[in-house]
């Protein structure tokens, strides 16, 4: 059978990449790249931690899922009748994992040897679920302990205390991998039910970046995956307000000096618009206080933020949002100070020389991740759900201007709508 | 030589490392001072890093030092201190876009090379030949949160505990970061004291990963060094103990999940033979999705979410740790050592043991694709004296046999046993 294979190219890196639209349904993005000796294989689906409220037929009723169940059904789906599909990696040496974000699940494994062998069991385990009731139950005591190694984390529960604190609705502030009571209530069925409504080959895709023969790949999509059906898929959406919930939330846990993230909420808009969006974002937030502004050094001069500080968008398919982080013994002065910096650049605008840096810096950013085979696997993941082309990304860091990106982040934050987070001793 | 690692003398123990690759598209420059880590000089040393970061003569304001990185298409400065079996170092690295991607077709390579020369050689003394107050105080005041920021990490902290039981008065033993009572001691005098003796005493080392000109930054760098006063210590021979009385303790803590770590005595291993089968046999035992640990402790009884091994090849010692139920410490422990029997039994398949070289080989193959693990492979080679490349090490892995990884796990011995438990903080 010959497939229709689209090349897209950069100009700027000299770099291309190839899609496919495989007749089973699925979406086979591929980057060969020249000299590299390992390759990194992404196969998922565009189901997360988020998922918790769906209808599945256009006259269906709304149903709610128990929290942590896109994370559980990731664990499980290494299981088949026979043995783990971590066994039959070993067979190849391919280094294997998976994980589970707030609106995507991935599984992956890289590999400098046995391509073939790998792909075809990556493809094979991921669309050939088996669950029974004793398998369900044994991996409650594995997650059990992942969610309370993730309880003693500080980095963690700081950063969930502050989406709690951001969101009142929207189930990005719902714990990745649930609770210990909700995912007792998970049960083979329910495993089986959320696989075959998220699982389908039209809501997933495949990434392949660095040292491996196309053709291998999609030999291996022929032999393995069969056509899905049709598809409705409907999430519920929620009426997330532009307030916050409250401004300040603390923990105390063991930690040595007191840990913080600041979240400033941003208005949602499409996934795409979220997504192009958060590139301007990142330029915005450099400008506002990387390591080359004047309210960065003042905060450091004073000892209120050390090289921990550093800042990222919270970007996804129904949220945005700006996080600062670091360690402070007075938190409250750094959010006090950059809240007023925020606004300040909002209304003065960015200085020319403080946005040379910060543009300079995102285009260093995304031209260094074209450079990892990782890097390259992750990026064509990530744009394939919002719809955005990779190179896109490097285009918008390039062509942005101070009044793009004031625009921008004028139209969806407001300074007021944030709120601080800290963990203290 | 594309790929190949060339190593040049460039000055009175200071030496030239490079990799040349086409395919990235940035490049990396790290200059490493190794030094023996003593107790004594461990936290002044480790300051030295901090503040050489803040800036030079050529550029003494931070922040205007931080824009010109961010002009170089957002460089990466990094500057930290690392521990390598009995080495402490320090190391200043800068990585930035390629000539190729600079719009303006600057000369990249030649910029950071001598930012970096004059960031680790020509510090922003003061009249009196000291770094800056303000830096003095600020880095040291981060130094002792980071000495401090172990606990931030109850994994990492269980670790460095169980660590300290098992080394007390070997190199090995001196923490990466010093301790804070020395920090607090820290004085302009002796910061500055700290940074000529590293600069005039240690190897240097220069390595350069890239698709760019090593040649370029060689020379900024060979003359540099050649103005130096330069007095490099020769290397002592230090010795692995092979066994050591056994230890166990406890701390309890505020947290949910308790973290137990148990570390090995290897017997000294020596040849590289040895060396080799006790990584074989760390991966077997808990290196891996498929291993010993992982296949029991795990998957069949459940008790953890991670129960790893790892072997140090500096200091020669296996170290494994899981997260656990508090009350099922005994029982972990138990199936700990009895997977270890196990292993020096024979008791593992001819297929298990391909598969562990297996994944070990598959690992290697994929050293050359970042700059930063081309660095780290040769660095940790060239701290050791001891350089190999990942082919030859992949031929050594390949020759292991099952009769020495037996062997190998026969020769562990429980040397410390560390629990953080729940409860009141202690």
């Amino acid at each position: 059978m010959s497939l229709e294979m689209k090349k897209i190219e950069s100009k700027r890196l000299g770099d291309c990449y190839y899609k496919v639209e495989h007749p089973s349904g699925l979406t086979i993005l591929m980057a060969p790249m020249k000299g590299f000796s390992t390759a990194y294989a992404m196969f998922g689906t565009a189901y997360g931690s988020i998922d918790t409220c769906i209808k599945t037929a256009e006259n269906g009723e709304f149903r709610k899922l128990p929290e942590g169940i896109a994370h559980y059904l990731e664990h499980k789906l290494f299981e088949s009748e026979e043995c783990s599909a971590f066994e039959r990696y070993a067979k190849t040496g391919a280094n294997a994992n998976a994980f589970t974000a707030f609106d995507r699940t991935a599984y992956l494994f890289a590999c400098s040897d046995n391509f073939d062998e790998s792909i075809e069991i990556l493809l094979d385990f991921v669309t050939h679920p088996y669950f029974t009731p004793e398998t369900v139950a044994k991996e409650q005591g594995i997650i059990g302990q992942e969610i309370r190694m993730y309880d003693d984390s500080a980095d963690w529960r700081v950063l969930f205390n502050l989406l709690g604190a951001l969101y009142h609705k929207n189930p990005v502030k719902i714990d990745i991998a649930g609770t210990v009571e909700s995912i007792a209530e998970i049960t083979s069925d329910l495993l089986y039910d959320c696989y075959n409504t998220f699982y389908n080959l039209h809501n997933m895709v495949l990434t392949v970046a660095g040292n491996f023969d196309m053709d291998s790949v999609l030999k291996a999509a022929d032999k393995v995956l069969k056509p899905a059906d049709d598809f409705y898929l409907e999430r519920a959406v929620c009426d997330e307000p532009d307030e916050v919930v409250q401004n300040y939330v603390e923990q105390h846990l063991p930690v040595s000096v007191p840990m913080f993230n600041i979240g400033f909420k941003g208005k949602t808009g499409t996934e795409a618009d979220n997504f192009r969006g958060s590139i301007l974002d990142e330029i915005f937030v450099g400008a506002l206080c990387d390591d080359y502004t004047k309210v960065y050094r003042e905060l450091y001069d004073e000892g209120t933020i050390n090289a921990t500080f550093g800042s990222e968008v919270f970007c996804g398919r129904d949220h945005i949002s700006i996080f600062l982080s670091g360690e402070s013994r007075e938190p409250e002065k750094v959010y006090d100070r950059l809240k007023k910096e925020f606004e300040h650049l909002i209304e003065h605008g960015i200085p020319e020389d403080v946005f040379a840096c910060a543009q300079r810096s995102v285009y260093g950013h995304y031209l260094r991740s074209s450079e990892r085979v990782t890097g390259v696997a992750t990026t064509l993941f990530n744009c394939h759900f919002p719809g955005v082309d990779m190179y896109e990304l490097l285009e918008i860091a390039a062509n942005a201007t101070p009044e793009s990106v004031i625009e921008r982040v004028k139209s969806t934050y407001c300074a007021e709508n944030s709120a601080l987070s800290v963990v203290k001793p | 030589m594309q790929g190949k690692l060339i190593r040049k003398k460039i000055g009175n123990g200071a030496f030239m490392n490079s990799v040349t690759e086409p395919k990235f598209k940035s490049d990396r420059i790290s200059l490493c001072l190794v030094t023996p880590i003593k107790k004594e000089t461990a936290t002044v040393n480790a300051l030295v890093p901090f503040v050489l970061r803040k800036g030079c003569r050529s550029c003494p304001d931070f922040t205007k030092l931080n824009q010109k990185l961010a002009e170089m298409y957002g460089a990466i400065l990094d500057a930290d201190v690392a521990k390598h079996s009995d080495k402490q170092i320090i190391e200043v690295s800068i990585q930035f876009t390629d000539d190729r991607f600079a719009i303006g077709g600057e000369n990249m390579t030649e910029t950071a090379a001598k930012l970096l020369s004059d960031l680790v050689f020509e510090p922003n003394f003061d009249e009196n030949g000291h770094f800056p107050e303000i830096d003095l105080e600020l880095e040291r005041e981060f130094l002792i949160d980071t000495i401090e920021s172990d606990l931030n990490d109850k994994r990492v902290y269980a670790i460095g505990k169980a660590l300290g039981l098992v080394f007390e008065n070997e190199p090995f033993g001196v923490k990466r970061y010093g301790y804070v009572e020395d920090a607090k001691a820290i004085t302009a005098d002796s910061l500055a004291e700290a940074w000529k003796n590293l600069v005039k005493t240690s190897r240097i080392e220069v390595f350069f990963a890239g698709p760019g000109c090593p040649e370029v930054a060689e020379k900024v760098f060979e003359e540099r060094i050649s103005a130096l006063e330069r007095e490099p210590l020769s290397s002592e021979p230090f010795e692995i103990i092979d066994y050591s009385p056994f230890k166990e303790a406890e701390e309890s803590m505020d947290i949910v999940q308790g973290k137990l770590v148990m570390v090995f005595r290897m017997g000294a291993p020596k040849t590289e033979k040895e060396k080799n089968a006790a990584r074989v046999l760390s991966a077997l035992y808990g290196g891996t999705a498929f291993s010993k640990l992982f296949m029991n402790v795990r998957e069949k009884m459940s008790l953890c979410y991670y129960a790893d091994s790892h072997f140090e090849r500096g200091s020669g010692i296996m170290i494994v740790d899981c997260g656990i139920e508090f009350e099922n410490r005994e029982k972990a422990q138990k199936e700990i050592i009895n997977q270890l029997e196990l292993v020096a039994k024979g008791e593992f398949t001819d297929e298990e043991f391909a598969d562990t070289k297996g994944a070990i080989l598959n690992s290697l193959g994929s050293v050359g694709d970042t700059l930063y693990s081309v660095e780290g492979w040769y660095m940790s080679g060239i701290v050791e004296e001891n350089i190999v490349t990942p082919e030859e090490d992949k031929k050594a892995i390949e020759a292991v046999t099952k009769e020495e990884v037996m062997k190998a796990a026969e020769k562990a011995k429980l040397a410390a046993v560390f629990f953080l438990k729940g409860g009141e903080n202690e």
